[in-house]
């Protein structure tokens, strides 16, 4: 479980660059949009790793992972645009703050559950 | 060899059926008319009752998955294939019963609304369900990884339902509270309550009823399966 929660932090770290070169033209800086960006690749990351490891062991893998993976994460990805936009424009914290909570809300409820049921998924 | 077909299951599904006839009959002849939005509202009955089937068939798949993840027992796979069959079947007349209704109250048959695009990933959902099904081959691994998604896929249900909720809604809540922005909104009558309520039941009857039949389909093709390998050895 250990090695699954570096892989998983390993992912992050690919990740975060990546975010970073796409989000070039912007303040970088911000820190709101950081928080984002961690809480949103945790997220991803958590729910990514568990139906990748499951989808490479089935016969249709390369459909099959964005299949299942897209409808699990249209809530953090809604959350994510939501969240950076209003980080990047300034809004008030009280609109804000529905997203970010929806965010870490997303984040512990799957980061938990994909940890107690990746046993299964790996168990031989 | 063969199960016979249970004699309780044959008199559930003649009440499945005269219940629904029933039913109908009470949603055409006895539920009065609503003042404003004329004889579509009756639409509502059923829209309700085939939604809350659907829910009750995709929280049986995620029982089902927990089960089957405890335990290792094939039949809680087959229940949880069961639940999610029956649920998809359900969520779609729902979600076709819910377009007729839209066309003359909504003026349109399908708009991007929290409610309607929540009822769609969920359908989409236990769609890749089948899909990542149908994709392994080894019947245990099947019936694991089927459990580990139905189990993700439910929690995900209500996070997206409450992702699009803070935006707001236009889907009338009769039941409890409306939103102020819902168009087509109405509050019931005694009369409209009672058959309200008894399409629920009715609904829920037909569903036990159908669900029971999956299990018993997927229990003979478990068994088919089976004999298969053994002829092939």
């Amino acid at each position: 479980m250990i090695s699954n929660l570096i892989f998983m932090l390993m992912v992050a770290a690919i990740v975060l660059p990546v975010y970073a070169v796409l989000y070039n033209n912007f303040n970088l800086f911000n820190p709101g949009l950081l928080l984002v960006i961690l809480l949103g690749s945790l997220g991803y990351v958590s729910v990514g790793t568990l139906l990748a490891a499951m989808t490479v062991q089935t016969r249709t893998r390369d459909i099959l992972l964005p299949i299942l993976l897209f409808p699990i994460v249209i809530p953090l990805v809604v959350a994510c645009v939501k969240a950076s936009s209003g980080f990047l424009q300034g809004w008030p914290w009280s609109d804000l703050s529905a997203w970010v909570n929806l965010l870490v809300v997303y984040d512990v409820v799957f980061t938990a559950s994909a940890f107690m049921v990746f046993d299964y998924v790996v168990e031989e | 060899m063969v199960q016979k077909k249970p004699l309780i299951l044959t008199a559930l599904d003649v009440f499945a059926v005269l219940l629904l006839l029933a039913a109908t009959g009470m949603v055409f002849f006895y539920a009065p008319l609503e003042a404003v939005m004329g004889a579509v509202q009756k639409v509502f009955y059923f829209h309700v009752a085939a939604g809350w089937v659907g829910m009750i068939g995709f929280l049986l798949a995620l029982f089902a998955g927990v089960a089957y993840l405890k335990t290792k027992d094939m039949k809680w796979d087959i229940v949880g294939v069961a639940g999610v069959e029956i649920g998809m079947v359900f969520m779609l007349i729902n979600i076709i019963t819910g377009s007729i209704w839209a066309r003359p109250i909504w003026n349109t048959w399908w708009t991007w609304d929290p409610r309607l695009t929540t009822a769609t990933i969920m359908e989409l959902v236990y769609a890749a369900y089948l899909m990542l099904r149908q994709g392994i081959e080894e019947p245990e691994k099947r019936a694991r990884f089927g459990a580990v998604y139905a189990i993700i896929g439910f929690i995900s249900v209500p996070l997206t339902f409450l992702s699009i909720r803070i935006f707001r809604t236009i889907h009338p809540v009769v039941i409890g509270g409306g939103d102020p922005g819902a168009e087509g909104s109405f509050s019931m009558t005694p009369k409209m309550m009672q058959t309200f309520m008894f399409s629920l039941a009715v609904f829920s009857v037909l569903a036990v009823d159908l669900i029971w039949h999956r299990i018993r389909l997927g229990k003979l093709s478990e068994k088919v399966e089976q004999m298969k390998l053994r002829l092939e050895q």
